[in-house]
């Protein structure tokens, strides 16, 4: 490994890892684009640069222009978001637009003054991930340190800001000032970025690596951290594909990495990924599926004072229309030594699903009883609900309704709501 | 009474003939430069894309639809160079003179990279000199009166640009073949490479959106220290920072700074064709020797 | 003659202008305001699929590759919103930088030979619309692109005029809807296409600059002072008229691009009246406590 690829991959890595590190406070903010705002509002600025420098590419001019552009657009930005029915987003869109207009109508009025080193101004700021230099490692570097220190020193107060602007107003916080610093301090990372890996990458590594993190957490310090991962991971791997293979742009190649990793943790992740919803959604079925079942078996158990229920009935009353569905569900319950068979086509719950299903039971009928005397629902009507809020109630919430209703032995169709004791003389295990 | 309004008449009709003088729009300042050298005064001479400025980065100004309206003869590359202007220029030609100047050359001439036409047709002088016959029949065939002065000023450039093309292909003949190898960010030297034998390699592609790779970048840094090639090269209106970077981590040199997409400004060496030709192939020689 | 030009510029931007400030209307309340500029990155890989297909740059090919592109990105956008708490603007910020990278990863593989980007191949030039062919309608010559602008306007407010309510509720109120029993889903990829297809056609005419100006400066300055849909559009509509008429003479006399011009003047009257309005509200409410004050 050369010390050109050795280099390349180092600036990558880190300018990922500050990058996904600052993107969380634009994603949260609402203001994900602001990459790509400060990327076309530079442009004035490096025209004026250009003239200043006497039409030489001279790139302190340059540079200085485009952080003096970056910065005014910013400020503008602050002034117009939120103000007004002004959006962030909108604001942002503004003064993109608008900065960059301006700084065409500057290339324009370049083009005439016959200067032949304007050709090619709006590119020269623009740099590519395979091109870093050593200064902009550097720039990175130092810029990675600032911006971890600040971060951490002025941690509450920017994270009030953000999530509690008026609160820390009211407070005396000045919670506008912590903002511009901190969309300073951002900027200033494009800036840097822009210089080193051009506008598409530079606003990539401000949204993507951030985004992934909503898979993740919801708290801010734990988004940071992973974000930061997440970035430097892109970079890493992104550099990594692009030495190991001809014709493997280096910046598309980490942007296409981290948005890999982000449809990964859309589908796999643990907050509200794809899968885990889809699974917890079917986990949640087959649990319903279960205690629909043994809610059934039991009445037949109550009408018939024998542990014994016809499968038929059992079916008919389930509410269950795919016979092949119960059957399945019947043949989990066995496995789950939740019910036993009586021959062919009778079941008996065994003690656990005993236990299971007198629970049910009970807080079906509890919230039937609930519904007809706290909500003044009619009878005839409170049997569907039940039905489905029956797998809802959670023990504290039981414990609640039982109190409020002094705890009572009768649902409202007469039947026994079976109590404690009753569960007990039943034989119910651990009543 | 009668001869002498018929007199009056005929001189008339002569001094407006002389006194016409044809409007010439070019699109690129290299365009520009070849009719102004066979023209000269006969003609008036407009370009849209003044000193150093790159076809590619091109942005349109107000008075550029002027030029073109005023214009009785428009001159534009062809083959693509100029874009979504070259298709309007094309669809403009049913209805004035409009002519792409590629059009002189034969198809076995255009490079082709397997679809994708290479517009760069300048930097071979045996194509360029085609184009300048193209442009002086033109102009001829709106001038007719001055067809003999618009040859004599392109025998005189076309000699101008074969003794410039045959010095510069000995100076480049004279480096070694190993070493004979032309390394630029921007691909737009295949032609030059194919007219004066030297290989050429590009850091990026042809495209303002193409970016190089880690990988590509150390190929060319490695075939760089294999063959011991002292120097690179970058343009005027490329962004340099690859190149650097190849400079930085090879014992290549940057051996100076290339007109690849434009001519340089008026005033200086490399304001002419030939000036351009020349400034290209001495600071490789230079670079490379 | 050149004033003929003028006319036909004035009249294509203006066409632009009442296109793009009605989709963009409905952009700014669905909070993708920048979806004009996030689609301009986004047609990359259309058009070097395009080439790849057709074998030649330019033309039709480019544009219909373009206009896959754009509502694949679109639909990503949606799939992503809806499937995720990620916001929208996020969401495209992911879209049109994934699919840009895409776009160049395939121009590398493809073979760097080729000048294919969407400045050169797709983006069109305002000024030099009065070059184009013209189409006799009604009697009178019309430049080709002009005619097209128009009638994708048609196109486009007829689709919003039968979809406004929908498309309203829907921005606002996106809970109200589903309970309505609208199509939200549907809704969302129709608003989404509609506003793809209108800006990557109008982007072909006219470039981008104008366009992503058009779909964000006059709703914006419409919202300063009005708050219904015909207030916010007439007053867009007006004030893009004003930029537009005062700047095609401008730029013809300080030989700048129009286009620009035109956002430059749309983007200074918005900053300037912005900056009076938010002055004269803060000095009023400040007047009304000081009242306050001196009545206790």
């Amino acid at each position: 490994m050369s010390q050109y690829l050795i280099e390349a991959v180092i600036s990558c890595t880190l300018l990922g890892f500050i990058s996904g590190f600052l993107g969380n406070f634009l994603v949260v903010r609402k203001m994900a684009l602001f990459g790509d705002m400060i990327g076309h509002a530079v442009l004035p600025g490096v025209c004026i640069g250009f003239f200043l420098s006497a039409y030489e590419k001279n790139i302190f001019f340059i540079f200085f222009g485009a952080l003096g552009a970056a910065f005014v657009a910013n400020a503008l930005h602050e002034f117009l978001s939120n103000k007004l029915r002004i959006k962030p987003d909108a604001s942002l869109a503004i003064n993109l637009t608008g900065f960059y207009a301006i700084g065409s109508t500057m290339m324009a009025w370049l083009k005439d003054s016959g200067k032949a080193g304007q050709t090619g101004l709006d590119r020269y700021l623009l740099g590519q991930a395979s091109s870093i230099s050593r200064e902009d490692l550097s720039f990175i570097a130092v810029l990675t340190l600032i911006i971890v220190a600040s971060i951490f020193i002025f941690y509450k107060e920017i994270k009030a800001a953000c999530f509690d602007y008026q609160f820390s107003k009211a407070s005396g916080l000045k919670p506008q000032v912590f903002l511009i610093f901190l969309s300073s301090l951002i900027a200033a990372n494009v800036i840097v970025s822009l210089q080193a890996v051009g506008v598409i990458l530079a606003c990539a590594f401000l949204v993507i690596p951030a985004a992934t993190t909503v898979f993740y957490s919801q708290k801010l310090l734990s988004r940071l951290f992973l974000g930061a991962l997440f970035g430097a991971l892109a970079g890493f791997a992104g550099a990594f594909f692009s030495l190991s293979d001809a014709n493997v742009p280096t910046g598309p190649s980490i942007i296409l990495v981290s948005a890999f990793v982000f449809v990964l943790s859309g589908i796999f992740g643990p907050e509200n990924g794809w899968f885990r919803k889809k699974l917890g959604t079917w986990k949640d079925k087959r649990q319903h599926q279960t205690e629909d079942f043994l809610r059934c078996a039991y009445y037949f158990y109550e009408k018939s004072h024998e542990n014994k229920a016809q499968l038929e009935g059992v079916f008919k009353r389930s509410g269950i229309k795919n016979p092949k569905l119960f059957e399945r569900i019947r043949k989990r319950l066995v496995r789950g030594k939740v019910i036993k068979m009586n021959g062919e086509d009778s079941v008996s719950l065994t003690d656990k699903g005993l236990t299971l299903a007198a629970d049910m039971v009970r807080k079906h009928r509890l919230w039937e009883l609930y519904l007809v005397q706290m909500m003044n629902f009619p009878p005839e009507r409170v049997h569907a609900n039940a039905e489905r809020v029956e797998h809802l109630i959670t023990d504290k919430i039981l414990k609640e309704i039982e109190d409020t209703l002094s705890n009572p032995d009768v649902d409202p169709h007469g039947k026994v709501i079976p109590s404690l004791n009753d569960l007990r003389k039943h034989g119910v295990p651990g009543y | 009474m009668f001869y002498r309004k018929l007199l009056t008449i005929l001189t008339t009709l002569c001094l407006c003939q002389l006194s016409h003088s044809l409007t010439v729009t070019s699109t690129t300042n290299l365009i520009d430069d070849l009719v102004s050298t066979i023209g000269a005064n006969d003609i008036k001479n407009e370009s849209l894309m003044g000193d150093g400025v790159d076809p590619h980065l091109y942005r349109a100004t107000a008075r550029d639809l002027t030029k073109l309206r005023n214009a009785d003869v428009i001159f534009y590359n062809g083959l693509h160079l100029e874009g979504k202007l070259a298709e309007t220029l094309g669809r403009l030609a049913k209805r004035k003179d409009v002519y792409a100047v590629a059009d002189a050359l034969d198809t076995k001439d255009i490079i082709n990279h397997s679809g994708a036409i290479d517009p760069h047709i300048w930097f071979d002088p045996s194509l360029w000199i085609k184009v300048a016959q193209g442009v002086a029949e033109k102009l001829s065939q709106k001038l007719p009166q001055h067809r003999d002065k618009f040859f004599q000023r392109f025998e005189k450039l076309k000699t101008e640009i074969n003794n410039t093309a045959s010095l510069g292909k000995a100076s480049i003949k004279s480096i070694p073949k190993e070493k004979r190898l032309l390394i630029t960010s921007h691909d737009a030297f295949h032609y030059f490479g194919r007219y004066f034998d030297i290989e050429v390699l590009a850091v990026q592609g042809l495209s303002t959106e193409s970016e190089a790779g880690l990988r590509d970048i150390q190929n060319i840094i490695d075939t760089i220290k294999k063959r011991k090639v002292p120097a690179v090269f970058v343009e005027s209106s490329v962004p340099r920072a690859a190149i650097e970077r190849v400079e930085e981590s090879s014992k290549a040199k940057i051996g100076g700074t290339l007109f690849s997409d434009a001519l340089g400004g008026k005033n200086s060496s490399a304001g002419t064709y030939t000036g351009m030709l020349k400034h290209n192939i001495e600071t490789i020689v230079k670079g490379l020797k | 003659m050149l004033t003929q030009d003028a006319i036909w510029i004035s009249l294509s931007a203006f066409a632009v202008a009442a296109t793009c400030s009605l989709m963009g209307y409905y952009l700014t309340l669905r909070k993708q305001s920048l979806f004009g500029d996030a689609l301009s990155h986004s047609l990359l890989p259309g058009l070097v699929l395009a080439f790849v297909i057709s074998g030649s740059i330019g033309g039709l090919p480019m544009l219909i590759g373009a206009i896959v592109a754009g509502l694949l990105c679109s639909f990503l956008i949606e799939e992503i919103r809806n499937q995720s708490h990620i916001k929208e603007d996020t969401s495209m910020g992911i879209v049109f930088t994934s699919m840009f990278a895409l776009g160049v990863l395939m121009l590398s593989q493809v073979g760097a030979n080729v000048h294919l980007d969407t400045q050169c191949v797709l983006f069109g030039e305002l000024l030099f619309v009065p070059l184009e062919d013209s189409v006799n309608v009604l009697g009178i010559n019309f430049p080709e692109p002009t005619a097209q602008l128009i009638l994708s306007f048609g196109i486009v407010s007829l689709f919003c005029k039968l979809f406004h309510k929908e498309f309203i509720i829907l921005a606002f109120h996106e809970g109200v809807a589903k309970s309505l029993g609208l199509p939200t889903k549907f809704l969302h990829y129709l608003m989404m296409a509609l506003a793809s297809i209108a800006i990557v056609a109008s982007f072909e005419l006219v470039g981008a600059i104008l366009v992503i100006g058009f779909l964000i400066l006059p709703p914006s300055f419409g919202k300063l002072f009005f708050s219904t849909f015909k207030g916010i559009y007439l007053s867009g509509l007006a004030m893009s008229a004003f930029s537009i008429v005062l700047a095609i003479p401008l730029s013809f006399s300080f030989n700048l691009n129009p286009a620009s011009l035109i956002i430059v003047l749309q983007f200074l009257i918005f900053v300037v009246v912005f900056t009076i309005k938010y002055l004269s509200s803060t000095r009023n409410s400040q007047n009304l406590s000081a009242r306050g004050r001196h009545h206790a």
